[in-house]
């Protein structure tokens, strides 16, 4: 999608199945997402399965979980 | 960390903005609900879901729009299940909630549109998510919500990330102040 690569994005509940889908997508193109959740383990997840779907390694993790774009 | 916590999250945003730079995209997707009949609700339960659903969306827009100002450029994405439009029984407070966002959306577009900052509403309906199952316990009557619908099923988080990604992105510059129903034909006007 046209003007997204390297944008800064933050998804608030980006634990939840939804916050997860987007948290993915916009992380697939190449936006940095800032995943904020009440539910620290929850956003721990979602930064894992994109990690473990993308083979990126190198997160941030802070009071939340930053997501570098992925790599394609 | 807790959106509800204003001090919190000008922290949380902080600590992005440090590590990546300023956000550009703020997803307010965060929400919460729990079934029950208006009357059989209370004050302490009324003041969560706001919380959650409203002052969340308040707090984040509040503290990330100045530096979307100050860029010149910004997408701000709110997520405001149908519920908000179509006002199902048992949901009230939730509903007012959802509802309030479309309403803040609509007022926000309009403020900042001259900065290139875009504020829209995705409105999915019933999704087949956590949230439902614990809205909808009974399989049955979940069932009956899918072949209700005009597709004939519940809708998936997949069914919402296309349009999310289309409305944080450049392709949707000159749409601002739209509440955008995913919900498979289920909600056609509003």
């Amino acid at each position: 999608m046209r003007g997204l690569a390297g944008r800064k994005a933050i998804v608030t509940g980006g634990g939840g199945e939804i916050g997860q889908a987007i948290s993915l997508r916009l992380s697939n193109e190449g936006c940095y997402v800032g995943i904020f959740d009440i539910d620290g383990d929850a956003a721990a997840n979602t930064a894992r399965r994109i990690v473990a779907a993308r083979g990126q390694s190198t997160l941030r993790w802070t009071s939340q979980i930053i997501l570098p774009p992925l790599l394609r | 960390m807790d959106v509800t916590d204003y001090s919190a999250t000008v922290a949380a945003v902080k600590d992005c903005s440090v590590s990546v730079g300023s956000c550009e995209i703020l997803v307010n997707n965060a929400g919460w609900d729990q079934f029950g009949e208006f009357l059989d609700t209370t004050p302490e339960r009324w003041g969560q879901v706001i919380a959650i659903n409203l002052k969340s969306v308040l707090n984040l827009c509040h503290i990330v729009l100045p530096t979307l100002k100050q860029r010149g450029w910004g997408r701000v994405i709110n997520m405001a299940p149908d519920a908000g439009r179509a006002i199902p029984p048992g949901h009230a407070v939730y509903s007012a909630s959802k509802g309030a966002l479309i309403a803040l959306g609509k007022s926000l577009a309009e403020e900042l549109a001259a900065n290139d900052i875009t504020v829209n509403a995705i409105c999915p309906g019933p999704n087949n998510t956590p949230l439902l199952m614990e809205l909808v316990p009974e399989p049955g009557d979940r069932d009956a919500l899918a072949e209700s619908n005009p597709m004939g099923r519940l809708g998936v988080p997949e069914d919402i990330v296309g349009l999310a990604a289309f409305l944080a992105s450049e392709e949707s510059a000159y749409i601002t102040g739209q509440a955008i129903s995913v919900s498979g034909g289920r909600t056609t006007h509003g």
